[in-house]
């Protein structure tokens, strides 16, 4: 039994084997067979090994002519490796133990040399393991060439162990055998994090070495309340968690059908809660899931999914409109397009690779950068906020007045244009800014003359704030609400918006965190956004709290100078007010 | 069984050309080829085994064979090991 700690995404406990895929285009996965087959097995293997040993011999031939023969050794070595009579006894041993199909085997059998070599002490000879990666890959590729096997065919529950996933890799995780899965690196922040949230799946991210440390077969519990990760649990721990991801299902059942409840706290204070989606589909989860607005929609994805096409005016309002007719009455703040940072790529939007996309040509840069964009979305935006005034606009990345004038003077010229195009049109939607650029709150009194709402993007503003990439599990220690310049910071927009009577949410992730919802309501926010699958636990946070009651006044937070300190006389606070199956559901047994 | 101990001395040690010129000529022997480092023993015949006794320049190598040639196999996988597996450098 080992256990690995990590961050975790989606509250839930999740229990499965493990499924490690190293490389994306090699799914391999266990299958039994019987002895007539296990046969066939082998002679395939044999003949993937002689197939592969044929090509490095052609790759080392056309070669010589261009490399120095100095370099052509490396294939010799090449193929002494996959002839290596260690390799393929081990595999057959596998084989016949497990009676199981020769890439299953064989990858088992690799990764276990791969990690021996990884725990060499040269740093020449740790390096071969990359030359038995590269000839292994190659007799897999060919073990696997008729098989076509992709995440989307596994019948079997697993846990999937990545080095690291993008957005697009977990869209494909959408089956229900995929019980939840792992990463080396990653954090809450991420994008990745957030589209897992969306599905509903279980994940820890940021676990530095689990792909070292886990082989495929495992047997894994994934704990993403408390970030753990549990490799060959013993039987009674395996017992305790099995008790534990049933009373958990339980108890988000039980929050669910409480989501008709309005969200009003022990000492009477009214929290809104919304929802930031991604996906048309999701408005109706939202909703369900008692969300009383969309906080964000982000329309990121909408680009995406047409990549390398653009979307047209008239998809930009049939998906607005859509989600609008899922939400019906309720307010919907659609996001314009905030392309750029992180591992979003669009091919005709983003051609130049740029050294530091985060701050970069992304949000309304990009729009101002390409006005065409831009003036479609926003007519498709405002013919469907004609017919649903639900609708608001929301602008991304604000960094000074002066752009904000350029976005509302460009804005103001597309609704002039349908004004003079379409007899009777006359939708003035809400407009508003995100607040995720420190200069932007740093200004956010001269901002709020300007528009009708901010919105607080926590997840940006604390990597510009304090410097820490929001990917880089290196740094990621450093990502910390009750940092004094966080809070000072937060508190200053809060009082701009008020001061100026204008309405104010937040739509980070932060907001997803029981902890976290705490602090910003404390602060002073009232409406508050997040992914729809947290909706439900934070509601019933809300509703088991009194505020009244926290012992550190807003003015005493804001002049602490150690966020650890805070921190704990926090949670103390919280504990104290909670009853302990509550405190036991929203902070584990750790934080 | 016959054994020797065989000290490397070229500078790059037991890399991956020079181990594959030993596998190449432990491969000519019909006796089974057994080395040791430490408490690391591996089959002379895999290129993996020798890769990962990484073994560098200083280090001191047990040498077992054990078949109808293995005399001829011992001196042969010695004598490349001391003439630093004809290398220039």
């Amino acid at each position: 039994m080992k256990l690995l700690k990590g961050e975790g995404i989606s509250n839930g406990i999740s229990i499965g084997r493990a499924l490690l895929i190293l490389d994306e285009d090699l799914v391999i996965i266990e299958e039994k067979l019987s002895k007539k087959k296990l046969e066939k097995s082998i002679t395939k293997f044999k003949a993937a090994v002689r197939e592969a040993k044929k090509e490095i011999r052609e790759i080392k031939k056309g070669l010589k002519s261009k490399v120095a023969e100095e370099h052509a050794f490396i294939f010799d070595t090449h193929i002494l490796l996959i002839e290596d009579k260690t390799l393929h006894a081990e595999t057959f041993i596998y084989m016949k133990e497990h009676e199981c199909n020769a890439e299953w085997a064989f990858n088992q059998v690799l990764i276990r040399f791969l990690r021996e070599f990884d725990s060499l002490d040269d740093p020449y000879f740790m390096e071969r393991a990359k030359d038995l990666e590269d000839v292994g890959k190659r007799v897999l590729r060919l073990l696997l060439k008729e098989k076509e096997m992709s995440i989307g065919q596994i019948n079997e529950d697993v846990i999937i162990i990545g080095h690291e996933f993008g957005p697009s890799n977990i869209t494909t995780f959408d089956n229900p055998h995929i019980k939840g899965f792992a990463t080396d690196i990653g954090g809450q922040t991420t994008h990745t994090a957030i589209i897992a949230k969306a599905l509903k799946l279980p994940a820890i991210l940021g676990l530095h070495n689990i792909t070292k440390q886990v082989m495929s077969g495992d047997m894994i519990i994934l704990d993403s309340v408390n970030g753990d990760v549990i490799v060959n649990p013993d039987k009674k721990t395996l017992k305790t968690y099995r008790k534990k991801e049933i009373t958990y299902r339980d108890e988000e059942k039980h929050f669910l059908a409480e989501t008709k409840e309005p969200s009003i706290s022990r000492d009477g204070c009214k929290i809104t809660l919304q929802a930031n989606i991604e996906l048309p589909s999701e408005a109706q989860a939202a909703v369900d899931n008692g969300a009383e607005g969309i906080g964000l929609y982000r329309t990121e994805f909408l680009f995406l999914n047409m990549d390398p096409e653009l979307p047209t005016e008239e998809d930009h309002y049939q998906i607005y409109h859509q989600i609008a007719t899922a939400v019906g009455n309720r307010v919907i703040t659609i996001r314009t397009l905030d392309l750029g940072g992180e591992k979003y790529f669009h091919r005709t939007l983003i051609r130049k690779k740029e050294n530091n996309p985060v701050l970069g040509l992304r949000g309304v840069r990009l729009c101002l950068n390409r006005k065409d964009i831009f003036r479609t979305q926003l007519r498709g935006l405002l013919r469907a906020a004609q017919e649903f005034p639900s609708i608001r606009i929301m602008f991304p990345l604000i960094t000074s007045l002066n752009e904000l004038k350029k976005v509302l003077d460009f804005y103001n010229m597309t609704r002039d244009e349908l004004m003079a195009e379409i007899p009777g049109f006359d939708a003035k939607p809400e407009i508003g800014i995100m607040i995720e650029v420190p200069s932007a709150a740093m200004v956010a009194d001269y901002l709020a003359k300007k528009v009708d709402f901010f919105s607080i993007g926590t997840n940006d503003l604390m990597q510009y704030l304090l410097a820490i990439d929001r990917g880089n599990d290196d740094v990621t220690y450093l990502y910390d609400p009750f940092h004094p310049g966080f809070i000072r910071i937060m508190a200053r927009v809060i009082e701009a918006a008020a001061e100026h009577s204008i309405d104010i949410s937040c739509c980070g992730e932060m907001a997803s965190s029981p902890l976290y919802a705490c602090l910003l309501i404390h602060l002073g926010l009232t409406t508050l956004s997040m992914n729809p699958a947290s909706l439900p636990n934070i509601n019933h946070f809300i509703r088991a709290i009194n505020f009244a009651k926290l012992k550190d006044s807003v003015p005493s937070i804001i002049n602490k100078p150690n966020a650890s300190e805070l921190r704990k006389s926090y949670i103390k606070s919280i504990k104290g007010i909670l009853s302990k199956n509550d405190y036991d559901h929203f902070f584990g047994n750790g934080i | 069984m016959i054994e020797k101990k065989v000290e490397i001395i070229n500078q790059k040690g037991l890399h991956a050309r020079a181990a594959a010129k030993l596998i190449n000529l432990s491969h000519t022997f019909e006796s089974d080829i057994l080395i040791q480092k430490g408490d690391n023993e591996v089959n002379g015949k895999s290129i993996l085994g020798l890769l990962m006794l990484a073994a560098q320049m200083g280090t001191v190598l047990t040498i077992r064979t054990d078949g109808p040639d293995e005399g001829h196999a011992l001196n042969s996988i010695c004598e490349l090991i001391t003439n630093k597996f004809e290398e220039n450098k």
